[in-house]
């Protein structure tokens, strides 16, 4: 096999798969619970959903929240979708990185030496080492720091919402069963008609 | 291992028997064996073999139930058939079966098996029951791969059906000796029955009539990138060569070694065999089997067959119970500071250049919140020996990959993996109206929530609080490069990762 038309179908490969990728909206901060279908749908608002791939989460906290990776028919849609998504859930655009099934770089070959303890290069490698392991630690820990925030964030959210929701329903309550009215007229204060 | 029991006289050079099992009852000069070795390869009970009858082009598949001598020295083997659906295409009907699909013969008619010399015997054959029968325990994903034919099914020769019923007994003989026999993981017996099947490669060659059945499935240039992963899993075989991997064109290494691989196994030809293979892994065993590839769409191009999407979740399901079970048996190492855009094919292909060993690597894809420098992998190895093995070997020495990146092994992972069970973010309320709102907000997100809505505020809550976390992540991984072209700087002032 020829290796230049090897290069060239690599090429093409990856041109393709950089194009797909494009193509793709990468979000996240979705719920776990949410099924392919739901999101297929929720995301056909925008344009035809061509595919949707559910990032596997190996290594991370249980809590850390799914993320997906949702290909539309075409770069602006994906463009729109970006724009236009707000909270909780987050899109953005994704890189090649996030792909599992990726074709590799073309022209790319995997090369390696081993480093022998008396070269001079070993010392500075072995620091590389592990300062690279100090960096996962760091991410690690602000991995959690930043699910402590939202599950703080959270915690507020609930309590107003069950609050404003109580207040409501007291509201509600109260206009239906006239008492609001019966105020009113004590107070000469305008009131609705009972809504329900 | 085995002493020769034969008290006969020298015979010929090729052929030594094994452990003697019995003698027969009526007859107590014949004898019963359990296994034997003949030209170079040991056949024990229930394994199978090619033979070639005479009169048959093409060759049988057996299985051998019975192994003995007769008194006047003559070796016998008796072997119950298997069919190719070529064999018995009239009463196939419906059914397709697989590439590599075989059937078990059964039933009351003579033809179920025979009683074959030992010289016909034309090599080993690996076959590899796929049933769901309860008594028969599923390939593990090595075995599947190693297996040359599958079967599920019966064919009864009597009645001329297929069935995925399994009696009690076939020809006298229980039916638990037909299914795979649960084998423990012992690395010495998986090398010796990773040899034989080379040897039956190598026999195969030997027959012109299996050559060019191979042959006509060659395809020159394969489009399909997941050929890799198929000529990739062949050549595990042939430790020199490291053909087709990533870079078909890798001339440093490999130059020596070609001549070796040599014409027996065509790359494109094993090539076909093992997509067919995969497909068939997810049709039939969703749970017990996992394509190390994480390609998920690698059935593109092997027509009709699999949807990209359903294989997809079968297979990362899969993977994750294999993440499972090698952090439990300790084979699991997570590699860092690799090349982000790696593909874990690469991964495997390193590790068996720079390692010498065999492993199942996956890339952790990417999310928001990992380091762009840095990619990492989850590495599957064969044995925590294996793994022991390449941990010590990386964490004292160094093994350095492009760009200055010296590869960063460790063993630390949170023992429990998992889904997501909990998720914040989403309130409960009491009211159904509320409720149902809730659960929009997280599907649908263009519907632009107006200011005056309560969900509105709360969206703005979120958006701050991402933004925030945004701006430390940002933060975070500049420092962290920086810190790193600290080292590189004063170790060689031209290369400053940027």
């Amino acid at each position: 096999m020829a290796n230049p038309e090897e290069e060239e179908g690599e090429e093409e490969k990856y041109e393709s798969f950089l194009s797909r990728v494009r193509r793709t909206v990468y979000v996240d901060e979705l719920t776990p619970h949410a099924s392919k279908s739901v999101v297929e749908s929720a995301f056909s608002q925008f344009g035809t959903v061509k595919e949707v791939i559910f990032l596997p989460n190996y290594l991370g906290p249980k809590e850390l929240p799914t993320g997906v990776l949702i290909e539309m028919e075409s770069e602006q849609k994906a463009k729109a979708v970006i724009e236009t998504v707000s909270q909780p859930v987050r899109a953005s655009a994704a890189r090649p990185a996030m792909f599992s099934d990726r074709p590799k770089k073309p022209g790319r070959r995997i090369q390696f030496r081993w480093v022998d303890p008396s070269d001079d290069e070993f010392d500075k490698a072995q620091r590389v080492k592990r300062l690279v392991r100090k960096h996962t630690a760091e991410a690690a820990f602000m991995i959690k720091k930043q699910l402590e925030e939202a599950e703080e964030l959270a915690k507020q959210q609930s309590e107003t919402v069950t609050t404003h929701h109580k207040k409501f329903e007291m509201i509600d309550k109260l206009t239906y069963d006239g008492v609001a009215q019966e105020l009113a007229g004590r107070y000469n204060m305008k009131c609705g008609p009972p809504h329900r | 291992m085995l002493q020769p029991k034969s008290d006969r006289g020298e015979e010929s050079p090729d052929f030594k028997w094994g452990v003697k099992k019995a003698v027969g009852r009526t007859d107590k000069s014949v004898s019963f064996y359990e296994s034997f070795t003949y030209e170079d390869i040991e056949y024990r009970l229930f394994d199978c073999a090619y033979f070639q009858i005479h009169g048959q082009c093409e060759t049988s598949i057996g299985k051998l139930i019975r192994m003995y001598e007769t008194s006047a020295g003559e070796k016998k083997v008796k072997v119950l058939w298997f069919f190719r659906p070529m064999d018995i295409r009239s009463y196939l009907r419906d059914y397709v079966p697989q590439w590599d699909e075989l059937f078990l013969a059964c039933g009351d008619d003579p033809g179920v098996y025979n009683i074959n010399d030992v010289d016909t015997i034309l090599g080993k054959c690996s076959v590899v029951c796929l049933s769901d029968d309860r008594r028969n325990s599923l390939p593990a994903r090595r075995e599947l791969r190693n297996a040359r034919y599958v079967f599920s099914r019966t064919f009864d020769t009597k009645l001329k059906i297929i069935s995925e019923d399994f009696a009690d007994a076939i020809a006298g003989i229980r039916v638990e000796n037909f299914f795979n026999k649960r084998i423990v993981k012992d690395p010495l017996k998986r090398l010796n029955s990773s040899a034989a099947p080379v040897k039956s490669f190598r026999s195969e060659s030997r027959l012109g009539k299996n050559d060019d059945r191979d042959g006509k499935l060659t395809c020159r240039t394969s489009p399909v990138k997941k050929e890799l992963l198929a000529d990739r899993v062949h050549v595990k075989k042939y430790p020199p060569v490291s053909t087709d991997i990533s870079s078909r064109g890798l001339k440093t290494k490999t130059k020596t070694k070609t001549p070796a691989l040599g014409s027996p196994l065509g790359p494109g030809s094993s090539g076909d065999h093992k997509p067919s293979k995969k497909r068939k892994l997810v049709l039939n065993t969703p749970d017990s089997d996992y394509c190390p590839e994480p390609g998920e769409n690698k059935f593109t191009k092997n027509p009709p067959l699999v949807d990209k999407a359903p294989t997809q979740t079968i297979v990362s399901i899969n993977f994750e119970e294999e993440l499972k079970e090698a952090i439990e048996t300790e084979r699991l190492v997570l590699f860092e500071n690799l090349e982000p855009s790696y593909t874990s094919l690469e991964v495997e292909y390193l590790c068996r250049q720079a390692l010498k060993e065999r492993v199942d690597a996956k890339m952790i894809p990417a999310s928001l919140v990992s380091n762009p420098h840095n990619g990492r992998a989850l590495v599957i190895f064969d044995n925590k020996k294996a793994a022991d093995n390449a941990v010590s070997r990386l964490t004292g020495g160094c093994l350095m990959l492009d760009d200055q990146r010296p590869l960063v092994c460790s063993r630390d992972f949170p023992k429990e993996v998992g889904e997501c069970r909990s998720f914040t973010g989403h309130q409960r309320l009491v009211d159904r109206a509320l409720m149902s709102r809730e659960k929009r907000k997280a599907v649908s997100t263009a519907h632009c929530t107006q200011p005056n809505h309560i969900v509105h505020e709360m969206a703005v809550e979120w958006k701050a609080l991402h933004a925030k976390s945004e701006g430390k992540w940002k933060r975070l991984l500049e420092e962290q490069a920086k810190d790193i072209n600290i080292i590189f700087r004063r170790k060689n002032p031209k290369n400053v990762r940027e």
